[in-house]
């Protein structure tokens, strides 16, 4: 049927009975008419490259050696130096920018209150027309700088859960802005926070633990 | 021509050469088949979860963390690479004029290769994994697949080194290449002496040499065979072929660190390989020309030979995801899509759209000639072409506008992340979409392969039509 | 292959590869091995290092990265997720885990802007019972129905329909593990260069 393997040692290997019909002159037939409609094995042309693929080549070549030059950096192990300059992230001219609240109040405070400060029935307290937020801006304060813990009533809901301390992220202007942020968003209206009654609560505060819906009631609003 | 040209020249010697490669290939593609069904199902599987994320949610095995990885090693490592070993084997015993040789190892590292696949995904699956994207599969599994991957390079090299032909076909070139480079990057990378910056750097690395080094030169060698093969005329310049090839080796080489760029690492190192992506312009552009003038004027062979249509959609598919990863690599668009959905269908474009869309061209090719059984259904092979095209193209549009988005309002601050996550969810549904019609047109191909392996369906009679004049 | 000889291909060919090598993987491996670590970063403590595990077993790496971008690249300063990480910052990570997707948000300094354990066990039970419009699977195998917590043990608040019976649920020692893993992530200490 096919030739046999004669320039090598080692037997001819054909088809396995398990792909159905065996070896037949028919199928042998087939094959035949499959390989006799194929052209000739691929050979190579040998039209020159056109001239416009050695141009975009060589200009694609320059433009980068330029990129080098520009973006390269210096050959140290540091990251970040054409945004930062040459020491990098160590680097402190960056300044910080003016904090935005609403930024502020999306990276940080969202995963509890949610955006729009609705809060989560029976597990976060919601910031929207939260009596709490509108009293005095000293309690929003307090709560961001040293957490709050155990039951609180909310509009007229019971929350029991545990508020994180955020003071040691945030900076005192920082605080100021998002507090001012939420109590003038969603309906809230009880107007700014001035970064100094901050200041002036985190010196007053340091030390002190989670605060306690009691405790809170406790200094009325007043600091 | 001397005697001996000429014999090789015959049908009879081309039946031969078949023959003896038929066993090792039909081995290897039917694992490449098998591995396919099975990383669709895990890919679709990972699709639906991201939109649906209370499907399967209890089953440890199921989520979307080990599932997610789980189907690019076996798409990876299963489907791609034994199916392209499978047509290379055969694309190596053609242009070397010679048959095969070290058929017993070549069925040793299909076996080996089978259960080194098996081992690493169900071990991802089971919380084995490395954690290292590319390189999940823990040691042993690496080994057994580096073992396997050797014995397979042994006999390319014994069939290289026997060969008959007079000249080196540019195929052969990107075959050769690829089975000495591979290795040694496997093992290399996988070494367990990393840490820290460094470790992120081997990663991509070896992340993306897995596709420079492996998954495109078969791909490419494919495509510079099937289309001058299929139309019956020389490929056009060799000169091209010259400059694809070795920009394509210097290059490509040093693209892996802009998948960090941004990240803690040295600037200089993402520059270079910013710069490199860039480079690839040339490579791209020269196989782009050589394959575009080879086909020129035969463009309506499209429509009768399934071979060059799968073949041509994928090559042109390689100019497309080469262009943009050119382009994806810079800065400001890093700045945008790094992170976001929109690499994703970058990467599915190269290893889909271009690397499978040629692996199945190759394989309407070359299964009739080592089963000695023509295609029983040129209708459901058209379907299968419609199916995956379609899908590709839907999935690849909805993941980069998706992607792209993303990327905008994750850039925002004022967008709180819930929005920018919510914002994808209708994007993500048609990706599922776009991926079930990939995966039905897997069912259909593999369904046609069986029956070809069977020799069944309704016999084609001796009226050529596949490659018809 | 232009090449006169065989063997200048095999030259080439492997010449290829050994430069991208060096140039992408040996000069800043020497490079980087002679940087020091941060001074403000810590070992991995034995649970912490556990619950690592299991972040790499469940394949959290593919939704969140551990890398943060300096200011005019991206929004990440914006987002407060801290400031641009640097090679320091990573000596005692073996795996890496600075990830590629954010399908979910950065936790290079998830400790920090999320210190609360008790969100964080909810989270992980359910991620949808906190953030409604989440993707994130729920991870129910890292968590077990007791009929009442041990002395100091940690409960889940969870709705009754996930403790059909009664009872209570409670992180189990993998949970725990990899909330102590999650609490500990906090490179905020500043850069020294």
């Amino acid at each position: 049927m096919k030739p046999e393997n004669t320039d090598r040692p080692g037997e001819h290997w054909s088809l396995p009975p398990l792909l159905g019909e065996t070896d037949s002159p028919e199928i042998h037939e087939i094959h035949r008419s499959i390989l006799q409609r194929e052209r000739l094995e691929p050979q190579e042309g040998a039209e020159p490259a056109p001239w416009w693929v050695w141009a975009v080549s060589v200009a694609v070549l320059f433009c980068m050696g330029i990129y080098l030059g520009r973006y390269g950096g210096s050959f140290k192990p540091v990251a970040h130096e054409l945004e930062m300059g040459s020491a990098g992230a160590a680097s402190t001219a960056s300044a910080r920018p003016a904090p935005n609240g609403a930024d502020i109040f999306s990276a940080i405070c969202i995963t509890c209150h949610q955006a729009g400060g609705t809060g989560i029935e029976g597990k976060y307290p919601p910031l929207a027309g939260s009596e709490w937020i509108a009293k005095d801006a000293g309690i929003p304060v307090r709560i961001v700088l040293n957490g709050l813990e155990g039951p609180i009533q909310v509009k007229g809901k019971q929350f029991v859960n545990q508020m994180p301390s955020i003071g040691a992220q945030l900076e005192d202007d920082e605080i100021a802005a998002v507090l001012s942020f939420v109590r003038s968003s969603w309906g809230n209206s009880s107007g700014k926070v001035p970064t100094e009654l901050v200041t002036k609560l985190r010196r007053e505060t340091a030390g002190q633990g989670a605060w306690t819906a009691d405790k809170l009631n406790a200094i009325g609003g007043k600091p | 021509m001397t005697s001996i040209t000429k014999e090789l020249e015959t049908v009879e010697f081309r039946e031969r050469l078949d023959a003896e490669s038929a066993i090792p290939v039909l081995v290897f593609l039917a694992s490449g088949v098998l591995w396919l069904l099975v990383g669709s199902a895990l890919g679709i599987i990972a699709s639906i979860k991201l939109h649906a994320p209370d499907w399967l949610a209890t089953i440890p095995q199921l989520t979307f963390g080990r599932v997610r990885p789980a189907h690019l090693d076996v798409v990876a490592y299963g489907w791609a690479s034994l199916a392209g070993v499978g047509c290379l084997i055969w694309l190596t015993s053609r242009l070397c004029k010679t048959p095969i040789r070290q058929r017993g190892a070549l069925i040793a590292s299909a076996a080996l290769w089978n259960l080194g696949v098996l081992y690493g995904t169900g071990a991802v699956l089971f919380g084995y994994s490395q954690g290292v994207e590319w390189l999940e599969y823990p040691l042993p599994a690496a080994a057994i697949i580096a073992v396997a991957f050797l014995l397979f390079a042994w006999s390319i090299l014994s069939t290289f080194h026997a060969r008959q032909a007079e000249h080196l076909y540019v195929s052969l070139w990107y075959v050769i290449a690829s089975v000495v480079w591979f290795p040694i990057l496997f093992v290399v990378a996988n070494l367990p002496i990393y840490s820290g910056v460094e470790h992120a750097a081997v990663n991509w690395w070896y992340g993306h040499n897995a596709l420079a080094i492996w998954f495109t030169p078969i791909g490419l060698a494919l495509a510079y065979y099937m289309i001058p093969k299929v139309i019956g005329r020389p490929i056009y310049s060799y000169y091209l072929s010259l400059l694809g090839f070795w920009s394509f080796a210097l290059f490509y080489n040093w693209n892996g660190i802009h998948h960090l760029v941004g990240g803690p690492v040295p600037t200089w190192l993402q520059t270079i390989s910013i710069i490199a992506s860039v480079l690839m312009v040339i490579p791209v552009m020269a196989v782009a020309v050589n394959h575009h003038m080879t086909t020129i004027g035969h463009f309506k062979l499209l429509r009768t030979s399934p071979t060059l249509r799968f073949t041509v959609f994928g090559a042109m598919c390689y100019t497309a995801v080469s262009f943009q990863g050119s382009a994806e690599a810079l800065r400001n668009t890093q700045e945008v899509v790094h992170f976001t959905h929109y690499t994703v269908g970058h990467a599915h474009l190269g290893v889909y759209a271009f690397l499978s869309m040629i692996l199945f061209g190759s394989m309407y090719y070359i299964i009739p000639r080592v089963t000695a059984w023509d295609w029983p259904r040129p209708g459901a092979i058209r379907l299968h072409f419609w199916l995956a095209a379609l899908g590709i193209s839907l999935y690849f549009l909805a993941l980069t506008i998706g992607g792209w988005l993303q990327g905008m309002a994750m850039n925002n601050p004022a967008e709180p992340f819930v929005n920018v996550v919510a914002g994808t969810r209708g994007w993500l549904i048609l990706r599922s979409i776009g991926g079930s019609m990939m995966g039905l047109g897997h069912l259909v191909f593999a369904f046609l392969f069986f029956e070809m392996l069977w020799r069944a369906g309704p016999r084609r009679g001796a009226s050529p039509w596949e490659d018809a004049k | 292959m232009i090449f006169i000889r065989l063997w200048m291909f095999f030259a080439g060919v492997l010449a290829v590869l050994f430069l991208g090598w060096v140039g992408l993987v040996g000069a800043p491996g020497v490079q980087l091995a002679a940087l020091p670590a941060q001074t403000g970063l810590r070992p991995y403590t034995y649970q912490q290092e556990h619950g690592r595990q299991i972040y790499i077993r469940e394949g959290c790496v593919y939704c969140h990265t551990q890398q943060t971008r300096p200011p005019g690249f991206g929004g990440d300063q914006g987002r407060r997720w801290g400031r641009p990480s640097v090679p320091g910052d990573y000596v005692f990570d073996q795996p890496h885990l600075l990830g590629t997707s954010r399908t979910g948000p950065d936790l290079l300094n998830i400790g920090a802007r999320q210190p609360s354990a008790e969100w964080h066990y909810a989270h992980l039970f359910n991620p949808r019972a906190v953030v409604p419009q989440s993707i994130m699977p729920r991870f129910p195998w890292l968590f077990e129905l007791k009929a009442a917590a041990d002395p100091g043990e940690p409960v889940v608040d969870a709705p009754a329909e996930f403790r059909p019976g009664g009872g209570v649920i409670t992180p189990t020692r993998e949970g725990v593990d990899l909330v102590e893993y999650l609490r500990g992530m906090d490179r905020t200490y500043p850069v020294k260069p």
